[in-house]
């Protein structure tokens, strides 16, 4: 036999002369590293905020949250919140329900083409949507003042929660599609064979499987709502909810006390929702996994046009907002001189292609910064699981439920202070991005490698390989897919966020989103809608160029 | 010096569970030993203790003279083999099997003749290119084989390396992995729960139990002579009955009969447990035909099922309470066939009884 043992004498075939590096001593750096960047760019600050609030000149005092409660103005801001967020909530998961319906349990045609126009919202700031209505609706609203001459006012919480709703449709659709898409068949036959009529499967089996689904949506959307800024900001006028009030506590009159005190309650339905919103997706995913997809028979023809009617609608709508934003970018003066221009891309008033470029490279550090520091911290806590890695786990999961406004006060108080170098320089927004948006890249990472089985890390150990060649053979290729696509979540949510750096830009750091806000706020509707739409241009640019360079299993939306 | 490889009291618990405890074993160079014993025994723990995977709580293990409790897997050089396979996804079946002459840097001049050899070991060279996903089950074990034996391993570790494919499959294998033992002489050490694949396999087996050694020894020796009641349950088939000890040598009472046992009885305690394997037991033509027999150890049933088991059949006698099973050959059944219902004589030799202390656990 060719294979005798030892036969190639000079090959060192135990590799006992070669160095290793111990894993440990990666490990353990990594991990107190990991830890100590948690503990500085969360747990300090948001003990900041905390601590500011209850702050007085004789330490210790509820003062501030008795004046929040006691100020009309003020205290109204919380009720208004809870109204807008209720209601927006109500009407986005039901919409979503009937859409995710129709895209995963009837035969309509366009399927593919709903689904992806549905998901439009996510590649626009949170505020494009009011933008959009306010030219449409607002006091020079193309459809109010011009077709109709009506003198509507979208400005209030009817103009807020229209455009919540755009802007949350397509969250809400992510899970409840992934949620109708799993069905116990068991269900659906044994209702099926008992005679029951569609109508009534739908209430009583088809509901009821997606009730975990349904909350866990709800939950989330809550959370996304009440956290929101710029949709109130452009859309509210007067009706100032928490999030916007914390903005004119601490822009407006300077009274940090008081925007610390606003945080602090945002913060508490805000995490209550998030953590709702957890536990009902850990009930909704244990539920649905491992359930059969529908076997779908021809839909009726009544149904299919009502559910194809609906779906268009909701569809056109989403359209709207987008080609209102655009065209608004290329005309001269919207309601007044509809000229076609090249003039806003010119950003005499903002200095806008600067803007973009710092927001580009924002969020391409982000997005990759973001992405390599998830698979890290994913692979500590899953595949290595130390002593600590649970707690690890909650510190990065965290911070998805603080508030961006809450966020960006928090690095005020944290370091806008001599000796912190990255304040007041892209690195604080990259920061602050990063970790206002890690728990989805960290749950994301970790799904990923929950599904790369253990031995085959052993394997490659057994065969020799040290960690390095481990990692870059073995463990990275294996997370390619998700490691491209949690580098683009990054950078996408970095080139639409507006919350969490609202506080924390310098005027040479100032983001593309953050520009359109001002903008507005300037009267420059014009440039405004120019720079939406060079936003939403760059992100479906570079998803296109990603999907062009990976091809089609490339990456998949997190979150869908 | 040969490479033997030295276990001394090794132990591994985790929590307060001990999942392996104070296991003491040689494996000389060139040996196949296999680790037996029902699931949750602890035999992957203990295997991946040999594979570096896991450190033992106490205890040495010792390799070519050395204590290697704390060395790394990568310079131990022990392929090792998974019941999953383990191949890697993103690689070719050819990328796969160069990995660890790749993690040895060796020349690439060298590395696609040395991974073809392989290939060519387990017959599998025509899928050089293919992917993991586009093999078999059996496939890409084999190929899974050749990757741990690229690198010319001095101790291979198999983890229930068949458990997952089926019966043929797994019959094929298990002399595939038997010849490439013999032709490369090198140690194997082989995890199993199935007793049919360690008794066909090894040249010794160590039967496990909850952590601890039960049993060490060949095949034979393991089922002609179970050190204890466990072994002889789990290694093949055995009847067992409760006895009281008798005031007479060489007696014990199974209810309300005496029977005759060539084995020394233990040294104390009232209870006995006799276990006889289903082979040894006799049908009667009669009960009278005993011809030079103990007549003691006759006893009468009645036939509850008959299972034909390929070259054997196996019979279901209801004898008092307890069923016992009967194995007989074809040709003996032939000559006295028997059917559900039958009244039938079964004769338990006493040479044929294995005798344990008290009742069985
Ligand atoms: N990493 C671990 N943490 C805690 N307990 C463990 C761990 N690994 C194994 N155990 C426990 O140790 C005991 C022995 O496990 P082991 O995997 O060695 O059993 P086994 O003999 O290989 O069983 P099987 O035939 O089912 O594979 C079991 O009770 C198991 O639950
Ligand atoms: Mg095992």
């Amino acid at each position: 036999m060719a294979l005798a043992r030892g036969r190639p004498a000079e090959i060192d075939w135990s590799l006992a002369h070669r160095r290793f590096v111990d894993e440990r001593y990666l490990l353990y750096p990594a991990m107190a590293g990991v830890f100590l960047l948690l503990v500085v760019f969360i747990l300090f600050p948001i003990l900041q905020v905390i601590q500011r609030s209850v702050a007085g000149p004789e330490g210790v005092t509820l003062a501030n949250y008795a004046r929040y409660f006691t100020h009309p103005r003020i205290a109204s801001t919380a009720w208004r919140s809870l109204w807008v967020s209720g209601l927006s909530t109500v009407l986005t998961v039901s919409l979503a329900f009937v859409f995710a319906y129709a895209l995963t349990r009837t035969t309509i045609p366009g399927r593919g083409l709903l689904h992806t126009l549905a998901l439009l919202p996510l590649v626009a700031p949170s505020l494009v949507q009011a933008l959009a209505l306010i030219f449409l609706f607002g006091r020079n609203g193309l459809i109010t003042a011009r077709l109709l001459g009506a003198d509507v006012n979208i400005y209030g919480w009817h103009g807020i929660v229209i455009s919540e709703v755009f802007y949350c449709f397509p969250h809400a659709l992510i899970i409840l599609y992934t949620t109708l898409s799993a069905v116990d068949t068991r269900l659906d036959e044994a209702a099926e064979s008992l005679g029951a009529s569609g109508w009534r499967t739908f209430w009583t089996v088809t509901v009821p499987s997606a009730k975990y689904g349904v909350m866990s949506a709800s939950f989330l959307i809550f959370n996304l709502v009440i956290t929101d800024f710029g949709n109130p900001k452009v859309i509210g006028g007067d009706y100032n909810v928490l999030a916007t009030e914390i903005y004119n506590q601490v822009s407006g009159q300077q009274n940090l006390a008081m925007g610390s005190t606003v945080s602090v309650i945002l913060m508490i339905p805000a995490v209550l929702a998030f953590i709702l919103q957890y536990y009902f997706s850990r009930r909704n995913y244990a539920l649905i996994s491992g359930q059969a997809r529908p076997f779908l028979r021809p839909t009726r023809r009544g149904a299919a046009r009502a559910f194809g009617a609906f779906c268009w609608l909701v569809c056109a709508m989403i359209l709207l907002v987008y080609a209102t934003i655009i065209t608004a970018s290329f005309i001269k003066l919207w309601g007044y001189d509809f000229t076609p221009t090249l003039r806003h891309y010119r950003f005499e008033a903002s200095d806008g292609w600067q803007v973009l470029w710092v927001s580009l490279k924002i969020s391409v550090i982000g997005g990759i910064v973001g992405a390599i520091f998830s698979l890290l911290v994913a692979y500590i806590v899953e595949k290595k699981q130390p002593p600590g890695a649970r707690l690890l786990y909650l510190r990065a999961v965290i911070p998805a439920a603080i508030p961006g406004m809450v966020l960006g006060l928090a690095y005020i108080f944290a370091f806008n202070r001599p000796g912190v170098v990255f304040y007041g320089t892209i690195w604080i927004l990259v920061i602050a991005n990063i970790v206002h948006y890690l728990a989805l890249g960290v749950l994301a990472g970790i799904a990923n490698m929950k599904q790369i089985d253990r031995s085959l890390e052993e394997a490659s150990v057994s065969l020799g390989a040290g960690v390095l060649m481990t990692f870059r053979r073995v463990l990275f290729p294996l997370s390619r897919v998700a490691f491209v696509s949690s580098a683009l979540y990054f950078f996408m949510t970095s080139m639409v966020t507006i919350s969490a750096v609202i506080f924390l830009y310098a005027p040479d750091t100032k983001t593309a989103a953050l520009s359109v806000l001002l903008l507005d706020d300037a009267g420059e509707a014009g440039e405004a809608a120019a720079m939406s739409t060079l936003i939403i241009a760059v992100i479906l640019a570079v998803f296109l160029l990603v999907r062009l360079l990976l091809g089609r299993q490339g990456f998949k939306l997190i979150r869908g | 010096m040969s490479k033997d490889l030295i276990l001394d009291r090794v132990s591994k618990h985790f929590g307060s569970l001990w999942a392996v405890h104070e296991v003491s074993l040689e494996v000389r160079e060139g040996e196949f030993v296999c680790f037996l014993g029902p699931s949750g025994c602890g035999k992957t723990t203990l295997l991946r203790m040999v594979a570096g995977f896991e450190t033992p709580s106490a205890g040495r293990i010792l390799h070519d003279g050395r204590v290697i409790n704390d060395l790394i897997p990568q310079k131990r050089n022990f392929g090792f083999v998974f019941q999953s396979y383990a191949l890697f996804p993103n690689m070719t079946v050819f990328d796969n099997v160069a990995f660890g002459l790749r993690a040895r840097r060796i020349a690439r001049a060298r590395i696609a003749p040395r991974v073809d050899e392989l290939l060519d070991l387990v017959g599998l060279r025509h899928y050089r290119e293919r992917y993991p996903a586009q093999l078999s089950g059996g496939e890409q074990q084999r190929i899974a084989l050749a990757r741990a034996l690229a690198t010319n391993p001095s101790v291979l570790l198999l983890d229930e390396p068949l458990s997952a494919l089926d019966a043929k499959i797994r019959v094929y294998l298990r002399s595939e992995i038997k010849r490439l033992q013999r032709e490369l002489g090198i140690t194997m050490i082989y995890v199993t729960h199935d007793q049919e694949e360690a008794l066909s396999l090894a040249d010794r087996i160590v039967v496990m139990e909850r952590g601890r050694v039960q049993q060490m020894g060949s095949a034979a020796e393991i089922y002609r002579r179970p050190r204890s009641s466990f072994v002889a349950d789990f290694v093949g088939t055995s009847n067992f009955l409760d006895c009281r000890r008798d005031r007479a040598e060489g007696l014990v009472a199974f209810g309300d009969r005496l029977l005759r046992v060539a084995q020394p009885l233990p040294a104390d305690g009232e209870q006995v447990s006799l276990a006889i394997r289903p082979e040894a037991v006799e049908l009667l033509e009669t009960p009278s035909e005993l011809g030079g027999r103990e007549p003691r150890n006759v006893l009468e049933g009645e036939v509850e099922t008959v299972t034909l088991l390929g070259a054997v059949v196996r019979l279901a006698v209801l004898v008092g309470r307890e069923l016992m099973l009967v194995d007989l050959t074809q040709r003996e059944f032939d000559r006295r066939p028997a059917r559900p219902g039958d009244r039938v004589a079964l004769y338990l030799p006493p040479e044929g009884f294995m005798v344990y202390p008290g009742g069985r656990g």
